[in-house]
């Protein structure tokens, strides 16, 4: 049987490695790929590299070894304050549906769990022994091996003890008192430290933690350190022979406890299952949070069909979205009354600040805070198609709603911060904010930008929904990563091009403004007019075309997994 | 004016290389009752939808009460209902706001009025102000004919219609199919269950690699598989077209 359970979950992983493989042919994963691989590079591993210990187990300090022990124990022991106590263990879909029904014992099932995750294992080993940790490869197999099998024991005793009436507060009190008798005794292991002990090359501290009840209750987990970074081969292959044995100790005390884990199981496997589809099936910020919210209009019987497309979005962003509404207006409000009543003048400029900086970021994350919209729909999209409404039209009307919010949003940030500036007397750097011209045309600016970052938005899945769409079988992979910094990228790079033309549009009439009639406000904005009304063609115009290409759209089950 | 409500004629649809419909032409009279069968894979979907201008077929024409999808799809559309085998629902819309959203894009006057009796005959009534969350898979399968049938739609497309209901959303269905027929309204729906096929169409269109395999009224696709050999099941005829298409390929 053991045979068996391996050649399933070596062949399982190896089929899904080639799948992965196989799909850097596509030019959006090959891009989504070596995208994600740079961002990891440049932002954690090189890091890690930096920072991280050395390649050789030598160079790590005995006391490094000690305090690394020191968290190990930590782990295993809040392990037994988790919260679930059903005993259920994380099988698949599939393995529950081929496993639970087969003429297999308790004890295989577990064996098979503990076969299941060693592909996976070995692949965090050697990543974190190439990038990360640089620990010894095997050492970091036998350690994360160990450490799963503990937890699956551990997974089950929590169930056995709430069997014997001891719940989770009785859990996490012991919990506790075991992690400040560690505190304690750790302590008392240091009576004569100095101060900066930690700048000795840890031979005394070490020693210290050596001896006693913390020299005993690290035992276990040097071993697990010990594995990952051996000073010399034969302390390795003691700590690896060492590491077996509690493996095996662990197996046998998981059997032992004889828990009937398979309807919990059942029951994990359903919710992860839902979990995944969720996030397959839908993009954060879907979720119907307010259900007993009201429409917020009266939906005439006659009228433009648009309208209820834009009323349908309304009560989408009031039931699914109206805590951001809340959280955003929060945060204006207090920002403006403390950068108004705050005593520190500094700080005050700080409220400003911060209302600026909103300002600034907010035509970019508004609409991925404020989805409803197109993106909200794509999995109902073939109900849409069918209705009798023009593409470019349903467009506009889908983006709406958002754009009345996040412009909203914006123009109070925008006034917020210009008042505030204006009250407290800004530095130098935020001057510009206090310039009535510059707040007039950044305001004239606001709504135009919110709908050209929206339409960008939402053209993302309607011209490129692969490039959208999020892998089934790996929906926060490494590959989804890169494709949404592509994506993002991409995003970036057309709102610059197309507001490109409208900036050299706006240079020279701002020039002439400037020169000739002394940068009156209201003369800006005659001169700021041109340049809205190029982006205000722009978004027309993109308009038309997402709404033809939205005629044109092909529905394939991708449409179903749409990322952005 | 013609009395055909739906013409399709030399319909094509490719997804990449794969020619899913293959030259299909058939048209549907007002009040007539056309079932859509052939084996997995066969194209049923794929026809059903672009009958509903979901997606532009790539070659062949199709008018729906004599507008041309392609050229006037806003009012081909105002005349047809597309159920799809899924619910799509919107998560966030109660059920009757589902109905007063689809009252608005079809322009249907007195939505109030012609809501409730759909309601009762669903039994939506009680769950007028309930999330699509809080319904079952058949009551959504419901809700998204009552949303189909609100403005009296003179061409109603179904996608596996009886999927999801209970026995007597069953019966309550094919009353409605029927009732709707007998008022003029011409229905295409796809099934695999044939004896609904029989019961309900007046014509069959078999399709098979996206082509048409058979077209004629049950009947008719009977009496060519018998051949004067006594009775024949719809089953028996379906099983042997599909046969011999494959052994023709």
């Amino acid at each position: 049987m053991t045979g068996a359970f391996a050649l399933v979950a070596f062949q399982t992983f190896w089929n899904r490695l080639v799948a992965r493989v196989r799909k850097l042919r596509q030019p959006r994963y090959l891009a989504g790929g070596i995208a994600a691989a740079l961002y990891f590079w440049f932002v954690i591993f090189r890091n890690a590299h930096r920072h991280g210990f050395s390649s050789s187990g030598g160079h790590v300090l005995p006391l490094q070894i000690e305090l690394m022990s020191l968290v190990v124990l930590t782990i295993m022991i809040l392990a037994w304050a988790l919260p679930a106590d059903t005993g259920g263990l994380d099988f698949t879909e599939a393995e529950v549906a081929f496993l639970f029904p087969a003429p297999l014992s308790r004890r295989q099932l577990l064996l098979y769990k503990v076969i299941r995750s060693q592909p996976s294992t070995l692949m965090t080993a050697l990543v974190m022994s190439v990038f990360a940790l640089h620990g010894n490869f095997a050492g970091l197999w036998f350690a994360f091996s160990t450490l799963g099998i503990y937890f699956m024991l551990v997974s089950l005793g929590r169930a056995r003890l709430r069997l014997a009436g001891i719940n989770v507060i009785w859990r996490i009190a012991g919990v506790i008192l075991m992690l400040a008798a560690l505190s304690y005794a750790a302590t008392l292991s240091f009576p004569s430290m100095p101060a900066d002990f930690l700048s000795l090359n840890g031979a005394q501290p070490s020693s210290a933690l050596h001896a006693g009840w913390v020299g005993a209750l690290l035992l276990v987990p040097r071993l697990f350190v010990t594995a990952v970074f051996p000073p010399d081969v034969r302390s390795f292959a003691l700590s690896a022979a060492a590491l077996f044995a509690l493996a095996a100790v662990f197996f046998l005390g998981a059997i032992r406890l004889n828990v009937s884990f398979e309807e919990a199981s059942v029951a994990v496997s359903r919710r992860k299952a839902a979990r995944r589809n969720r996030l397959i099936g839908r993009r954060s910020g879907t979720h119907v949070m307010f259900q007993r919210i009201g429409p917020p209009f009266r939906l005439a019987e006659s009228g433009p069909a648009e309208t209820a497309i834009v009323w349908k979005n309304v009560i989408a962003l009031l039931r699914i979205s109206l805590a951001w509404v809340v959280i955003l207006t929060v945060v204006l409000v207090v920002a403006v009354i403390a950068g108004i009543a705050w005593p520190v003048p500094q700080t005050r400029v700080s409220f400003a600040f911060l209302l600026a900086a909103l300002a600034g970021v907010f035509p970019l994350i508004g609409p991925n805070i404020f989805t409803n919209d197109l993106r909200l729909d794509l999995s109902r999209i073939e109900v849409l198609k069918s209705y009798p409404i023009a593409g470019d039209r349903l467009v506009a009307a889908e983006i709406a709603a958002p754009l009345a919010v996040i412009s909203l949003f914006e123009i109070a940030f925008l006034g917020a911060a210009s008042m505030l500036v204006n009250l407290v007397g800004a530095p130098v750097r935020m001057q510009l904010l206090a310039n009535p011209q510059f707040i007039v045309v950044a305001l004239l600016f606001a709504v135009p930008v919110c709908a050209l970052q929206l339409l960008i938005r939402n053209a993302v899945p309607v011209v490129f929904p692969g490039w959208a769409t999020r892998p089934r079988e790996d929906p926060r992979g490494f590959l989804m990563v890169g494709q949404r910094l592509v994506i993002m990228a991409g995003n970036l790079f057309v709102l610059f091009g197309a507001l490109l033309p409208a900036a050299v549009v706006f240079a020279p009439s701002l020039w002439l403004a400037m020169h000739f009639f002394s940068g009156s406000p209201g003369l800006m904005a005659v001169a700021t007019l041109p340049a809205i009304a190029l982006i205000v063609v722009e978004v027309w115009m993109g308009t038309q075309m997402l709404g033809s290409q939205f005629e044109r759209l092909d529905i394939s089950a991708d449409l179903d997994t749409i990322a952005v | 004016m013609t009395d055909l409500a739906v013409e399709v004629s030399a319909l094509s649809k490719m997804y990449d290389s794969l020619l899913a419909v293959d030259g299909l032409t058939f048209s549907v009279k007002c009040g007539e009752v056309l079932g859509l069968v052939g084996p997995n894979g066969a194209g049923k979907t794929t026809t059903l939808r672009a009958l509903a201008g979901i997606h532009p077929p790539t070659s062949g024409r199709i008018a729906i009460c004599g507008h041309d999808l392609l050229e006037h799809p806003v009012e081909a559309k105002r005349q047809l209902a597309f159920m799809p085998d899924e619910p799509r629902l919107f998560d966030y819309l109660t059920v009757e706001e589902h109905l007063q959203f689809v009252a608005r894009i079809y322009q249907v006057a007195g939505f109030r009025a012609a809501a409730a009796p759909l309601l009762e005959e669903f039994d939506l009534a009680d769950k007028r102000r309930s999330l699509p969350s809080e319904l079952s898979r058949g009551m959504k399968q419901k809700l998204m004919i009552a949303c189909g049938f609100l403005h009296s739609p003179r061409v109603l497309i179904f996608d596996e219609p009886l999927t999801g209901l209970d026995p007597l959303g069953i019966r309550r269905m094919k009353e409605s199919i029927r009732r709707r027929a007998h008022d003029g309204a011409s229905v295409i729906l796809s099934s695999h269950l044939l004896h609904l096929v029989e019961e309900l169409c007046d014509t069959v269109l078999v399709i098979q690699n996206g082509r048409a395999a058979a077209y004629g009224t049950i009947d008719d696709l009977k009496w060519r598989i018998a051949q004067g050999r006594g009775e024949v099941s719809l089953e028996e005829a379906f099983l042997q077209i599909t046969a011999t298409e494959s052994k023709s390929r």
